[in-house]
Parts: C-alpha cells; sequence; structure tokens
C-alpha cells in the first residue's frame, strides 16, 4: 500500500487549523511533535475510567492503572528491541535520563584522571551534565570533532578514544544536522575500548529504526514527546548489570526495599529508578504511540521521512543566499539553514506570518554553532505527516521573506 | 496625559490601523530601517538579556539631563521594537522615563504577538534604561 500522508493527516487533529489566517505548516517536529487522535484518546481514557495510584493499592482503579503502565513498558520494550521490560525506567524526557546517567553512574565510577568523550554535536542535555561530573569528579571532559559535512570525524574520535575514556556519550542523530550516527560502529569500538556508551535518542528513535540488542547499547534514553505521545514521558534503556551498579538518582516512595532508622535499602528494578508517582497517562500515551506507528508500519514511515527530507534539501538550497548545514547520505528529517542578511529570528516571526511553523535558534546545540562561527540557524523538521506540497510552500514563502526583508534593509 | 503617556498613545493609534498580523511586522522592520544608525561598542555590560536575538544599547545623557538611548540587534523586529521604546523615552528626563509603569508591549497592543520569552527582552531593555536614569538621578542629587 502507498503510503498517503494526505489520510494520515487526518488523524492529527491539531494540523487542520489556521495561523494567521493560514494553514498551519507544522515543521517544528524535531522540539515536539503532533499528536494523533488514538494518543489524545488514551490519554482520556485513562483520565475518564482508571486513573488511580499504581502499585500501592489494591482496588479495581489502582490494578487497573497498574496493569497500564506495566503494558506501557511491555511496549516500549519491543518497540527499541530490548529482551526485558525491567530494563525500561519511565523518567521525565531524555533529559532527565541523561542527567540520572551521568549522576547516578558517572559521579559514582568517574574517578580521578579517567576521560569522559562527548562529540561536538550533542544537544546541552548530553553534554553539559557530562562537563560537570567531570569537573566535580576531577576527569578530562574529551570533545570529539566533526567533519566540515557535519559528520562525526572518526578518525579524530578513534585517536581521543584512549583506555582513559570510561564514557562515550553521543547522540543517535544530531538535532540540528539530521545527520544520523553509526553508533553500532561507535559501540564496538567503545567496548574493544572496555568504555560504555550512553546514547542520546531523543531524534534518533523518531527517524531510525533501533535495537538495543543488535546494537549491544549500554544506555538509550529518549523523550515520548517528540515520539507522537504527551510531553513529561522520557524512556531510560540500560543494561541489568549497569543498573544494579548504579545509583538511585531520584529518592522517595515507591523506590525503596526498606527504610531503618540509619539506612535504607532500595528495590528492584526498575522501580528503583522510579522514585514519587511516575507520568502513569504519559507512560499510557507512549504505549498508543506505539501502537499508531506500528500499525503505519515504521519502515514505511522512515522511507517517506527520507523521501521527504531529499526534497526539502534539494528545493532549499535552490534558494539564493541561503545556506544548509550538515551533509551526508545518513541523514534524514531535519534542515538547518540560515539565509544571508536576514536574523534567524526574523525568518521564523515571517514564516509564522504565512502560518509556518519553524524554529530559529541555537536548538540547545551552542557547541556545533560556535563550531560553523554561527549564532543559530532556522530549522525545518519534517514528519510523516508533513507533505512535499507543504515543502514547496516553505520554499516560496522563504523567498517572500527574503523580498520583504531584503528590500527594506537595501 | 504626560509626554510619555502621549507618545505611548500615538504608538497605540498607530498599531490600531494596522489590523493584518504581517502590516505590524512589516511596520516594526520600517522603524527598524528607518530608525537613525548609531554606532557603539558592543560589550557584555550593555547586552540586553533575555532577548532571542543578540541586542545592545548605549545609554547618553545631555547637560539639561535628558536621557538619550540607542539599541541595536541582528534582528529588525527587535530592532524595531527596542525603536519604539526609544522614541518614546529619547529626550525625556529620567523622573519622566521612571515614571512610566506597565507593559509596554501590552499598551501599544500588539503584545498577542509575542511569546512571553520574548515580551521579557522588551522589558529587560527597558529595566537596563530604568537603571541607567536611577544611577544619573543618584549622581544628580549627590552633586
Amino acid at each position: 500500500m502507498l503510503f498517503n500522508p494526505y489520510e494520515i493527516r487526518k488523524d492529527f487533529p491539531i494540523l487542520s487549523q489556521k495561523i494567521n489566517k493560514k494553514q498551519l505548516v507544522y515543521l517544528d517536529n524535531s522540539a515536539t511533535s503532533q499528536k494523533p487522535k488514538f494518543v489524545i484518546k488514551a490519554i482520556m481514557d485513562y483520565y475518564t475510567k482508571n486513573n488511580a495510584n499504581v502499585h500501592r493499592g489494591v482496588h479495581t482503579l489502582a490494578n487497573r492503572a497498574t496493569e497500564d503502565l506495566e503494558d506501557a513498558r511491555r511496549k516500549v520494550a519491543s518497540f527499541i528491541g530490548s529482551k526485558n521490560p525491567k530494563q525500561i525506567i519511565f523518567c521525565y524526557n531524555a533529559t532527565d535520563a541523561l542527567n540520572m546517567i551521568a549522576n547516578g553512574y558517572g559521579r559514582k565510577f568517574l574517578t580521578p584522571g579517567d576521560s569522559v568523550m562527548v562529540t561536538r554535536m550533542e544537544h546541552h542535555a548530553n553534554f553539559v551534565p557530562w562537563q560537570i561530573v567531570c569537573k566535580e569528579n576531577l576527569c578530562n571532559f574529551v570533545i570529539s570533532e566533526l567533519k566540515e559535512n557535519g559528520e562525526l570525524d572518526f578518525s579524530d574520535f578513534k585517536k581521543k578514544l584512549t583506555p582513559k575514556v570510561k564514557i562515550v556519550c553521543i547522540s543517535h542523530m544530531s538535532n540540528v544536522t539530521g545527520i544520523i550516527n553509526p553508533i553500532k560502529q561507535i559501540i564496538e569500538l567503545a567496548h574493544k575500548n572496555s568504555s560504555i556508551v550512553v546514547i542520546d535518542g531523543a531524534q534518533g528513535v523518531v527517524y531510525d529504526k533501533v535495537d538495543v540488542t543488535d546494537l549491544d547499547c549500554d544506555f538509550y534514553c529518549f523523550s515520548g514527546h517528540k515520539l507522537y505521545s504527551s510531553m513529561g514521558i522520557g524512556v531510560l534503556y540500560g543494561k541489568e548489570s549497569l543498573f544494579n551498579k548504579m545509583e538511585p538518582f531520584r529518592y522517595g516512595g515507591e523506590m525503596i526495599a526498606d527504610v531503618f532508622d540509619d539506612y535504607t535499602t532500595f528495590g528492584e528494578l526498575p522501580y528503583r529508578f522510579e522514585g514519587g508517582t511516575p507520568n502513569v497517562a504519559g507512560a499510557i500515551s507512549l504505549g498508543a504511540a506505539i501502537d499508531y506507528l506500528n500499525s503505519l508500519n515504521l519502515e514505511q514511515i522512515h522511507n517517506y521521512e527520507k523521501e521527504l527530507f531529499n526534497f526539502a534539501y534539494e528545493k532549499l538550497q535552490e534558494i539564493n543566499g541561503l545556506k544548509i548545514y550538515g551533509k551526508s547520505e545518513n541523514q534524514t528529517g531535519i534542515v538547518s539553514f540560515t539565509l544571508a542578511n536576514i536574523s534567524n529570528l526574523d525568518c521564523a516571526i515571517f514564516l509564522n506570518g504565512m502560518g509556518i511553523a519553524v524554529r530559529s535558534g541555537t536548538h540547545c546545540a551552542i557547541p556545533i554553532m560556535r563550531n560553523y562561527g554561527i549564532s543559530g540557524t532556522i530549522r525545518a523538521s519534517f514528519s510523516f505527516y508533513n507533505t512535499k506540497e507543504e515543502v514547496l510552500y516553505l520554499v516560496d514563502a522563504i523567498k517572500k521573506v527574503q523580498n520583504l526583508l531584503l528590500a527594506k534593509n537595501e | 496625559m504626560n509626554n510619555i503617556q502621549n507618545r505611548v498613545k500615538k504608538l497605540k493609534d498607530e498599531f490600531d490601523l494596522l489590523e493584518d498580523w504581517l502590516d505590524q511586522y512589516t511596520y516594526l522592520v520600517s522603524i527598524a530601517t528607518t530608525f537613525p544608525e548609531k554606532e557603539f561598542e558592543e560589550t557584555e555590560n550593555n547586552k540586553i538579556q533575555g532577548c532571542q536575538s543578540i541586542a545592545y544599547l548605549d545609554c547618553h545623557h545631555d547637560q539639561k539631563n535628558r536621557v538619550f538611548f540607542y539599541c541595536k540587534s541582528d534582528s529588525l523586529v527587535i530592532q524595531g521594537l527596542l525603536g519604539l521604546v526609544t522614541n518614546c523615552f529619547n529626550g525625556l528626563t529620567p523622573e519622566e522615563i521612571l515614571d512610566f509603569s506597565g507593559d509596554f508591549l501590552e499598551i501599544i497592543g500588539i503584545k498577542k504577538h509575542f511569546t512571553s520569552t520574548r515580551s521579557v527582552g522588551i522589558e529587560s531593555a527597558i529595566n537596563k534604561m530604568k537603571d541607567y536614569c536611577k544611577v544619573l538621578l543618584k549622581n544628580y542629587k549627590r552633586n
């Protein structure tokens, strides 16, 4: 069956509205995705039929809520190829998960003189927590550089991957350039070096198939809201052996085994890392989003997104004065660009005037911006509900912005 | 009505005539491009915090203690907004400027087009202008 984005758009109620009297063209998917009606219904059903606090009750609603939460955990595990749902920790988002690893694992096991390696393309969430832990634990913070086309410079990576590097932190996919990193190869290299690998999958899980078992991944995390579920739910996957050594990051209710006056013992996986009432509705919405994606066929979705990306890249680069950042065979979903003599903010503001939602700024990735010598970019990020027609509308709108602002500037 | 209130009302009247979103923004851009440019050094000290674009503020006063501000930004929209504020404030006394209260964008009727983070940048610029006025008044009283 042919992939039909026009049919799929009907599943996303928000897309039918007008913004500034123009049809909404939502191209800010890498910041957050829109939600299909099935996800919205799952949240509504939970709160209208099954809401109760999980784990601690014996009554019917508590049992239903607990079952729904655990069902969502099983769906997530299966979606990313984890063999055991216990390896799925629900948290707030990818940032939260990365902070959990940096503080619960990094802070505990990094000793003075060790190194942590990140890359120049990281989101601040996979950069700053490690920078802070390195400072506090007197470790070296090593940055693996990029090639001019935005891909990871493998020779630099290998050179810097010394025996001192205990943890390698890398994004599955850049949230600025859309370049997908060869994470399987990176994990193999890092493991030969006895380093563990932390993968920030915030973008990668959306645009690429993930199989943590095949990847032999140590830690992988992502945010639910970028994967068509609600905000405030995230996933941290980890190997059981690592979780068993890791310190809980958040102490509190459900995560304990027993509490004495002078010490506390902690519960089993995954609850040891889920102190406090979890975002049950969020987890259920993530389960519903996964069901929805599976029903559409993930491979078809990714192929269509790649096709749309290629089309957008080609059309955008034809615009005079427009510069795209990043060029790779392994790139999809995201196009970051600047316009000569027009500020990114002005461009985004005027595009909004024409109904187009894009993002301008550093995209929480100042290290790569500084590398390019720019203060930010305009980022158009695509989803499977976007169309080629919308891409052409964007191209036309950018030309209008240029006419409007460059004429004023002359 | 004092000087600032008069100037702000005039601005509001102008914006009220521009109903369309795009017209209002285009008007802001024209203000930015027709506003007299003044070269001044860009430092961390005169950077306007909270602006989503890069913006700087330069403050002056003359012998009659009238205050003058100059702004620059890489964004024409922000430059236009800052131009509106400086148009209202320039040539007034520190007392008159310190007397101004309220949300500038709200008063001139274009708040709905700006996210709260973008409004913060304009608020921050106004606070910076007021800080300059406070220091000026303090020095004036001391002398």
